[in-house]
């Protein structure tokens, strides 16, 4: 069969398709090492200059071994420094790898595979870690529950054993980072070129991914989208593997990596650090308004101080699980709520001196003067706004990077569709420090609602900073008491700063967007404006819980 | 935004000299078709193509007359070359020669990250083949038998061979190619990694023969 009038004719002028990954690096040296049904995974072996056997650490990730993106040269050459063979590997049927794309499918059994031919190596001594965020924080513990004997210490960051906790919230789909990472991640990058830039007018919601593809829809998303969560995105927790869990207060997946944490430390069986810093999804730290985010890549030496903090932490873990060579008297749990400063020691989370603050919510609605207020408030009400889905409530942080440029969102608070409940401005410091949930009893004309809670600091000027969030999907019959979980909280306000919390029936694209009918939301078509209300003061009416230290005295 | 961190800042300008991606823009530009053989290249049209001053255009342009993916034409014009049948026998034979020889050095000297960098070629060749994607299939293969004197540390033979191979691409795009013979072809490329890892020189030179007589009567049926 002649293909010769197939071959593409691109306009003169273009530039070259780039290579969709980065080349690899010259000091690494290449293998391809076979799984159990042959297929093989594109591996980098980075090793010291001097010794000839050494502890190794391991990351399989999915989003480009070589890329400068996850820094995964960088990290090889610091930790090869350090003493370390470091094992980076494309994972299954991504960019250099062999087999098809299958997200979660096969981590637990490649990962034995590769444990296993990475023990077999002359220059392993046979102590092996593995280290990485996100995916491959969860690729860890994906290996972790195969129980290859070799493998001795992990160190998940902004991760979880459960990645339902990134493709749902109570019921509700997280739209825009899974569209995200659906888009750059689960296809073939190689075959659809894309912009990266996806179009949110697009109905349904299930065509945005794919028009933006040119057609191919990517693996796994309409399954997620419509919760049919694959039975190996939850993997079991092993409580008997020393484990470094790294989280970032300003991490969407903190919820998942407490829980995974939680799950641990009750497993049992060897100790668990828990390490929170004032951080997003991409340990972007959290800086003071005005200060300028500077791209851990802008320089060598800007590359370098981010290294220290970013994998720093891992070197005394590793150093004391893989070789033996110091002590580890850490606390089992550190945090902090800004940047850089000393950390915090407890053996629990939430900290023993964090303690729940209810606040009532209450007052007039329309134009955003709700109160958030300490003690109950007796006289009932209730306040009402019309859920269009045609016009829903923007939302304006960044999915993955929050920190990376926060935005503010006071002009969001005060439309017509959002209750928004401020306290007054704060005496004293106050220390946002554990679980926060709001408890409202919900009601709307339609068979099923979304109740979006948002929490937020508010600045002297008025600007705002949102600190968690959380979504939730109701039933009827009405009224249904809900509580939205927004995860847990780590923020530091300031005297002068004011608490706010705002509901609304939808965040988009951050949240799927309710229809209004009966439909799915992710293949509705059609949609309808719906009056949904909450209940305020009495038994019934709406409050607020957040743990946090110092600075308030709870009326009773 | 790309997966899981942003993308990292704009890359500082392009450091590769000027005539360096003029000789690899209109390279790339041959192999792929998008210039076809007669297609004259003036050194301002090119320079105006490529964004670039016509200095680096003019040394680009000489380079690939060198190379012989440009002719001379009449009127002082410079074409896309056409690959005649007795170049492109030619073209057989050196390859035929010089790659023979790439493959019994490679078979005594490659370890396993040498022979797993072959395997990981056909692992994006078999995806482009999947895709339908000629050109990225053609450059896995280019890089498939570069791979072999490089790693070898031939690097007179793979220079030679760059240049040959050349000439191979730009009779495929003439004669046109053949999707079967294509995954025949990744078969015995396949069949080739397998020997390497057995470092018997005899038994993989013959593969390497058998494999390169293939492709020859692929490319040119009518004069095999």
């Amino acid at each position: 069969m002649p293909v010769r009038e197939e071959l593409k004719v691109p306009v003169l002028g273009q530039p070259l398709r780039p290579l969709p990954f980065a080349p690899v690096p010259e000091n690494a040296r290449q293998y391809a090492v076979p799984m159990a049904d042959g297929v093989r995974l594109a591996t980098d072996v980075y090793l010291p200059g001097r010794g000839t056997r050494w502890p190794t650490l391991l990351a399989r990730l999915p989003y480009d071994k070589a890329g400068d993106e996850c820094f995964g040269p960088h990290m090889a050459r610091w930790f090869t420094e350090r003493g370390y063979a470091v094992v980076l590997q494309d994972v299954r049927g991504k960019l250099r790898s062999g087999g098809e794309l299958a997200p979660f499918e096969s981590e637990t059994a490649d990962g034995y595979h590769t444990l296993d031919w990475v023990s077999a190596q002359s220059w392993c001594d046979g102590a092996v870690g593995m280290f990485g965020d996100s995916y491959y924080g969860f690729t860890q513990w994906a290996a972790a529950a195969s129980r290859h004997p070799v493998l001795r210490a992990i160190a998940p960051r902004v991760s979880t054993a459960d990645f339902r906790y990134m493709l749902d919230r109570q019921g509700v789909f997280p739209l825009e980072v899974v569209a995200y990472w659906a888009l750059e991640t689960w296809v073939d990058e190689a075959l659809y070129p894309y912009e990266g830039k996806l179009d949110w007018t697009v109905r349904p919601l299930a065509r945005i991914v794919p028009k933006a593809l040119g057609g191919p829809e990517p693996v796994g998303l309409n399954d997620w989208a419509t919760r049919h969560f694959p039975a190996a995105a939850t993997v079991p927790v092993r409580g008997d593997i020393p484990a470094l869990h790294l989280g970032g207060f300003a991490d969407f997946l903190l919820p998942g990596q407490l829980d995974t944490w939680r799950r641990a430390c009750a497993a049992g069986g060897a100790r668990q650090y828990l390490l929170l810093d004032a951080t997003d999804h991409g340990w972007t730290t959290l800086r003071k308004p005005g200060r300028p985010y500077r791209d851990p890549l802008s320089s060598e030496a800007t590359l370098q101080r981010f290294l220290e903090g970013y994998i720093g932490p891992l070197l005394p873990f590793f150093d004391h699980y893989l070789r033996n060579s110091t002590d580890y008297l850490t606390a089992p749990v550190r945090w902090r709520l800004t940047a850089g400063s000393p950390w915090q020691e407890d053996d629990q989370w939430p900290p023993k001196a964090s303690r729940p603050i209810t606040w009532t919510l209450t007052g007039r609605l329309a134009g955003g003067d709700g109160v958030l207020r300490l003690g109950p408030e007796t006289t009932r009400s209730s306040a009402s706004w019309t859920h269009d889905p045609a016009d829903p409530v923007p939302s304006r942080i960044h999915p993955y990077y929050p920190l990376i440029e926060p935005l503010d969102e006071r002009d969001i608070h005060v439309r017509a569709d959002v209750l928004s409940f401020t306290t007054e401005p704060l005496l004293r410091r106050l220390d946002l420090a554990g679980p926060a949930r709001a408890s409202v009893s919900m009601s709307s004309d339609s068979d099923t609602a979304h109740l979006v809670a948002t929490l937020c600091d508010v600045r002297p000027d008025g600007s705002t900073h949102r600190i968690v969030d959380g979504a939730v999907h109701i039933r009827s019959p009405w009224p249904a008491r809900v509580n939205v979980d927004l995860g847990d909280a780590g923020y530091r306000l300031y005297p002068g700063h004011r608490l706010r919390l705002t509901l609304a029936s939808s965040a988009f694209p951050r949240y799927a967007i309710h229809p209004g009918t009966d439909a799915d939301p992710w293949t509705a078509r059609q949609t309808e404006p719906r009056q949904n209300s909450i209940a305020l003061g009495g038994a019934d009416g709406a409050y607020f819980t957040c743990y946090a230290i110092n600075g308030l005295e709870q009326k009773q | 935004m790309r997966g899981f961190r942003p993308q990292p800042q704009q890359p500082g300008p392009d450091r590769t000299p000027a005539a360096a991606r003029a000789y690899t823009e209109l390279r790339t530009k041959i192999l792929y078709g998008e210039l076809p053989a007669g297609t004259p290249l003036s050194e301002a049209d090119t320079a105006t193509m490529l964004g670039l001053s016509r200095t680096p255009v003019r040394e680009a342009l000489r380079e690939l007359l060198t190379d012989g993916l440009l002719e001379e034409a009449p009127r002082r014009q410079v074409v896309v070359a056409t690959a005649s049948p007795e170049l492109n026998r030619e073209v057989a034979l050196m390859r035929g020669a010089l790659e023979r020889l790439a493959i019994r050095e490679a078979a005594e000297n490659f370890d396993d990250s040498d022979i797993d960098q072959l395997r990981l070629i056909m692992i994006r060749t078999r995806r482009a083949l999947k895709a339908g994607d000629i050109n990225s299939y053609l450059d896995c293969d280019d890089e498939f038998h570069l791979h072999i004197p490089h790693a070898a540390g031939l690097f007179l033979i793979e220079d030679a061979l760059r240049r040959l191979r050349g000439f191979t691409r730009l009779a495929g795009l003439v004669t046109g190619w053949n999707l079967d013979d294509f995954e025949r072809s990744a078969d015995e490329h396949d069949a080739i990694i397998d020997s390497l890892a057995t470092h018997n020189a005899d038994d993989v030179e013959q593969i390497l023969i058998d494999h390169l007589a293939a492709t020859r009567t692929a490319l040119a049926p009518d004069t095999h």
